[in-house]
């Protein structure tokens, strides 16, 4: 090693050099100091252990009533899945008709959908990662691009169409926003109206429904607020100033507007208060022949029914709620009033439960879809955005 | 908690689960083994607090502190650990020294006085001394534009003192995610630096990991679609 000296030189180029080789008599070449590389997966290491789950986690919920089928978005594998109204009650896995699924269809975490037979098309709303609205023939599966796609607000949920007047209507929980889309939308063509601002009461709505005839809007909210600026969005980014914060926590509310409402402005009826036993709404639906909202309730794995005219802190007509209603985290729910039944999405036990439209108290449904064996366990992971160990209970904590 | 919860810090001093609420703007602290819908034992919100859209949350146990990053301020804002209510912050980084762009979490390590906070925007992650304030330059700049580095964490080990940074991108030849993990060292500085540590063939853009001392194990998100964790032995990750 006498021949050698070592020369220690600034980082020079793409890549750190921290020292040359050189033989004496020789050009100096420079020596790349590289990182160690480990690979994982093909190959390279592999897992220990795995934690997953690999049925489909149902969420938004939407039938075609004159074709017999019904539509379910699947949060977990990022798909839509399209089953038959009408089947045998069983505790086995139903296959789905149609699936649609892979990186063609853009489908991400699609929390709702809606469907327009007039057209013969859905609508699914893809959540905090994609931020958009993917549009699709009834017919399509596979791994298929959209029709069309609307860009969203950061942060969608919701969606409702309405028939009559050939709007879309989209939640977007971060901006405690309502935006009204002509339903041809796409890329970013703007709100035909929204609402938004402080007097609205909007705070993180989650699920939407929009009655064309009546003229009004009804939005679940889980309750958590801050102010947001009339038009904020992703045409109109908030001030990054740092300011005095205006965050608060506002009781969970079903709020209402009319279907032609704009800009900031107050619900027209708000329910909220204790005696309502919202926690955590989602979706919500508006069953047009008993005039009763349903919404599911899912901190308490309950489905709550209000009066359409209710307001202020009422308590709800009727609840479905208990061990035999197979409910766990419901989400989302259709009313389905030709046939009389109501359909509900179980986050927690991927299932679609169906119950009589009328349904009250603990009582068991009349069928549902699983998309997993009866009993197996939902990792409950959705959109994981960090990990932590912790030590004492030599526990891995999760958020969602 | 919110249905959007990004971050939980975890402090074992005092027992204590911290997470942001970036809907109402609240930092809520829990006992340890909460479970179920319990309610925080205390939480920092009002207008003081300049809490803004804040997801994510570091803990300081051993100088009660809690750090948060806010990207669309580009603050880092550090509060009394056992404060409650509408409290302002004690410390504040934050102005054009900083480099601060689209701040999107944050790591501190109590025993070496680092701070680390992942910079969306700039594609680094930023290190600054953990008692810094005001417009202050970071001490050292670690990956950059030229890396393709889209970050969402970072954790800093005191004890090997290593800068432990998942990042990820979707790869244009394939369309398909490609996560990394960088490891770097305490005074590793510099947009070109290399890491000392490259743990590639990651099956997400945006990695997350936990860090299991006693094994040597590392648990890494193993994708989105379906969303899965995988425990992979590495212990060169705490070397």
């Amino acid at each position: 090693m006498k021949n050698l000296r070592l020369i220690v030189l600034p980082a020079l180029g793409g890549l750190a050099v921290t020292g040359i080789l050189v033989r004496a008599g020789q050009t100096a070449q420079p020596q790349v100091k590289r990182p160690l590389v480990i690979e994982l997966g093909a190959g390279g290491r592999v897992p220990l252990r795995v934690i997953g789950d690999r049925y489909p986690t149902f969420s938004g919920i939407s039938m075609d009533v004159e074709s017999d089928e019904v539509v379910l978005t699947d949060e977990n594998r990022t798909s839509i899945l399209t089953y038959g109204r009408l089947f045998q009650g069983t505790d086995r896995v139903i296959e789905p008709r149609r699936e649609i699924m892979g990186p063609e269809s853009m489908v991400g975490r699609t929390c709702s959908v809606a469907i327009s037979p007039e057209f013969q098309e859905l609508y699914a709303v893809n959540k905090d990662i994609e931020d958009n609205m993917i549009v699709f023939p009834l017919s399509a599966t596979g791994n298929v691009a959209p029709a069309r796609e609307l860009r969203t607000d950061h942060g969608g949920w919701g969606v409702s169409l309405d028939r009559k007047h050939d709007e879309i209507v989209i939640t977007t929980q971060h901006n405690n926003k309502v935006a009204v889309f002509s339903r041809s939308a796409k890329g970013e063509d703007p709100e035909l109206r929204y609402i938004q601002g402080p007097k609205t009461g909007l705070a993180s709505p989650q699920g939407v429904h929009v009655d064309g005839e009546q003229g009004e809007i009804y939005v679940a909210n889980h309750g958590h607020w801050r102010h947001t600026e009339p038009g904020e969005g992703r045409l109109k980014e908030p001030a990054s100033v740092l300011a005095l914060s205006t965050g608060k926590y506002l009781p969970a509310s079903i709020t209402v507007y009319s279907r032609t409402a704009s800009g900031d402005v107050a619900p027209l009826r708000a329910i909220r208060g204790p005696r309502t036993r919202l926690n955590w709404p989602e979706g919500i639906y508006l069953d047009t022949d008993s005039g009763q909202l349903a919404v599911a309730n899912s901190t308490d794995n309950s489905v709550l029914f209000f009066d359409r005219n209710a307001d202020g802190n009422v308590p709800p007509l009727r609840v479905i709620q208990g061990p035999a209603t197979g409910l766990a985290n419901p989400v989302n729910l259709f009313v389905d009033t030709m046939r009389d039944e109501i359909w509900v999405t179980n986050y927690e036990d991927h299932s679609a439960t169906v119950y009589s439209r009328m349904a009250e108290g603990n009582i068991a449904p009349i069928r549902a879809i699983r998309s997993a064996p009866k009993g197996a366990p939902a990792s409950g992971m959705g959109g994981t955005s960090s990990l932590v160990y912790d030590p004492k209970r030599k526990e891995i904590l999760v958020p969602n | 908690m919110s249905r959007t919860n990004h971050v939980i810090a975890v402090d074992t001093v005092h027992d204590e689960l911290v997470v942001a609420n970036p809907f109402a703007e609240a930092l809520l602290f829990f006992r340890g083994g909460a479970d179920g819908e319990e309610a925080p034992v205390r939480v920092i919100q009002g207008p003081k607090t300049m809490l803004g859209y804040t997801d994510n949350v570091g803990v300081d146990p051993q100088h009660d502190e809690v750090f948060v990053a806010q990207s669309r301020t580009n603050a880092i804002l550090v509060f009394d650990r056992e404060a409650g209510g509408d409290v302002a912050p004690k410390r504040i980084i934050r102005g054009p020294k900083t480099g601060l762009d689209s701040a999107r979490n944050v790591a501190v390590d109590p025993v070496n006085n680092y701070l680390a906070v992942s910079n969306r925007g700039a594609r680094n992650v930023l290190i600054f001394n953990r008692t810094d304030e005001g417009d202050v330059a970071p001490k050292a700049i670690l990956g950059g534009p030229k890396t393709g580095m889209g970050i969402y964490m970072v954790v800093l080990d005191s004890k090997t003192r290593n800068i432990i940074v998942p990042s990820g991108s979707l790869s244009p030849q394939t369309n398909r995610d490609v996560g990394f993990i960088r490891v770097w060292k305490y005074g590793d500085n510099g947009e070109e630096a290399p890491p000392r540590i490259l743990v590639r063939g990651i099956k997400s853009s945006g990695p997350i990991i936990a860090l299991i001392p006693e094994t040597k194990n590392v648990w890494i998100e193993g994708g989105k679609r379906p969303d899965s964790l995988n425990l992979y032995h590495l212990p060169e990750l705490f070397e």
